[in-house]
């Protein structure tokens, strides 16, 4: 009878806690932005529901990233540049396949077993390279052709943005004394026909550019693919060259689902404010 | 003042040098005053929170062969991608290190500098030890120190 009873409030706990909205804490903790993912929306479908809508243009013909006029809706959270679980690209290789130099492969298996205590990012520090992608509360592109240059805002973590210079600049030499090294490194694109490729470089070294810790070095090169095969789904793959971490460059990537909702699920497709200085509640205990 | 942060600390070395032999100065109280106070901004500049090679960096600590008996020690440690290089205590009588390995399956480093004196060459200095924490970043270095028949122990910390 104890035991039935027992089972019975167990059951009750654990029903109720997944009733709770997802808890805002940890940083790479699907946040509330996550829960609209994947649902049904204006035109939203798959599967059962209907094929996507068509790829959203511009009057150029150009692929939009972000909402099309009179529209709402953002990136939600991508998957892994390794393994091909979930979101992950087919195409990606395992981790045993990373051309890991021997320090690089060392640090991340302890960094896998140590758990994400020492990531920067649970001190809320801004997470640049394809981890931006994989932080929750989604992301948005903004087009200011004006300034000819793409903004990327994100929703999660310390709420911070990139920018993507779209008018030629050079990328800064990694030896010139003067560069100063950032999160997000400094970013050039160019169209190649439907698809962004994004180069960047210039990146400190004060922060994990993947979940799970795959190390880089101040010699980090990112060359980022975007394309957006229809209206619902990015497509992002990204060619890391870090020859101080890894002894050749190697790619890999994920889709990343268009949201509708907003945080509670009502309609709308807004990113909500969301700060993780607000939320983080581990800085205390950790040394 | 944020440029001059990212100066590396063998850059620093190098201007110095450079400074010193275009001036001409010699060894004497300014000179010794100014390579001290570069000394202590090489340290100083370096103090990022690194979550690259685990080595790379500014290390603080000391060594000696009792507890009371203690040697401030000051590592700047560089990686290229295919070397470990470094200099113990930046300023006018800084070190730089012949030779220095890392084993990542144990995070041991072996370290080897050769310290020059007025009189001649000073014996070797020998520093084992294992990094410890590897993925804080305050992460330190423990081990051993040996410098002729004087041997000791060595503490170092990772400062962010």
């Amino acid at each position: 009878m104890k035991a039935r009873r027992a089972l019975v409030l167990a059951a009750a706990i654990a029903l109720f806690w997944s009733l709770l909205p997802s808890p805002t804490i940890a940083q790479d903790t699907p946040g509330p932005a996550g829960r609209g993912v994947g649902t049904p929306g204006p035109g939203r479908g798959r599967g059962a529901r209907g094929p996507s809508k068509p790829t959203p243009r511009g009057a150029d013909g150009h692929v939009i990233l972000g909402a099309p006029a009179g529209q709402t809706g953002f990136w939600g959270g991508g998957g892994s540049i390794v393994g091909k679980r979930g979101s992950s690209l087919p195409t990606n290789p395992e981790v045993s396949d990373v051309p890991f130099q021997p320090w690089a492969k060392a640090l991340y298996e302890t960094r896998l077993k140590v758990g994400d205590k020492d990531d920067p990012h649970a001190r809320c520090l801004p997470p640049g390279g394809p981890r931006q992608f994989q932080t929750p509360n989604g992301f948005e592109f903004i087009e200011q052709p004006e300034r000819k240059r793409i903004t990327i805002i994100f929703g999660g973590g310390p709420r911070s943005w990139r920018f993507i210079y779209l008018d030629g600049r050079p990328l800064p030499k990694l030896d010139d004394p003067d560069l100063i090294p950032t999160y997000f490194g400094y970013s050039t694109g160019r169209w190649e026909g439907d698809t962004l490729v994004v180069e960047s470089t210039g990146y400190n070294e004060k922060f994990w550019f993947h979940r799970g810790g795959l190390p880089h070095t101040d010699a980090l090169h990112l060359t980022e693919r975007f394309s957006r095969p229809d209206y619902d789904t990015l497509k992002y793959e990204v060619t890391v060259d870090d020859p101080k971490a890894y002894t050749k460059p190697w790619t890999g990537g994920f889709t990343v689902p268009w949201t509708y909702t907003n945080w509670d699920g009502s309609p709308g497709g807004e990113i909500h404010e969301y700060l993780c200085q607000d939320n983080e509640r581990d800085y205390s205990r950790l040394r | 003042m944020s440029a001059i942060i990212h100066v590396s600390g063998s850059r620093m070395q190098r201007e110095l040098v450079k400074m010193r032999t275009v001036t001409g100065m010699r060894r004497g109280p300014l000179w010794s005053a100014l390579t001290i106070a570069i000394g202590m901004l090489i340290a100083i500049v370096t103090l990022d929170a690194q979550e690259g090679h685990p080595l790379v960096g500014t290390w603080h600590g000391t060594w000696g062969p009792n507890a009371t008996e203690r040697h401030d020690v000051t590592l700047v440690l560089e990686f290229d991608g295919k070397a470990i290089t470094g200099i113990m205590n930046p300023g006018l009588d800084s070190v730089r290190f012949d030779r220095i390995t890392l084993e990542p399956s144990t995070w041991s480093v072996h370290f080897e500098a050769t310290p020059k004196q007025a009189a001649g060459r000073a014996a070797p200095i020998v520093i084992d030890a294992r990094i410890e924490d590897v993925t804080n970043r305050r992460r330190s270095l423990t081990g051993t120190w040996t410098q002729g028949a004087t041997k000791g122990d060595f503490k170092a910390s990772r400062d962010d």
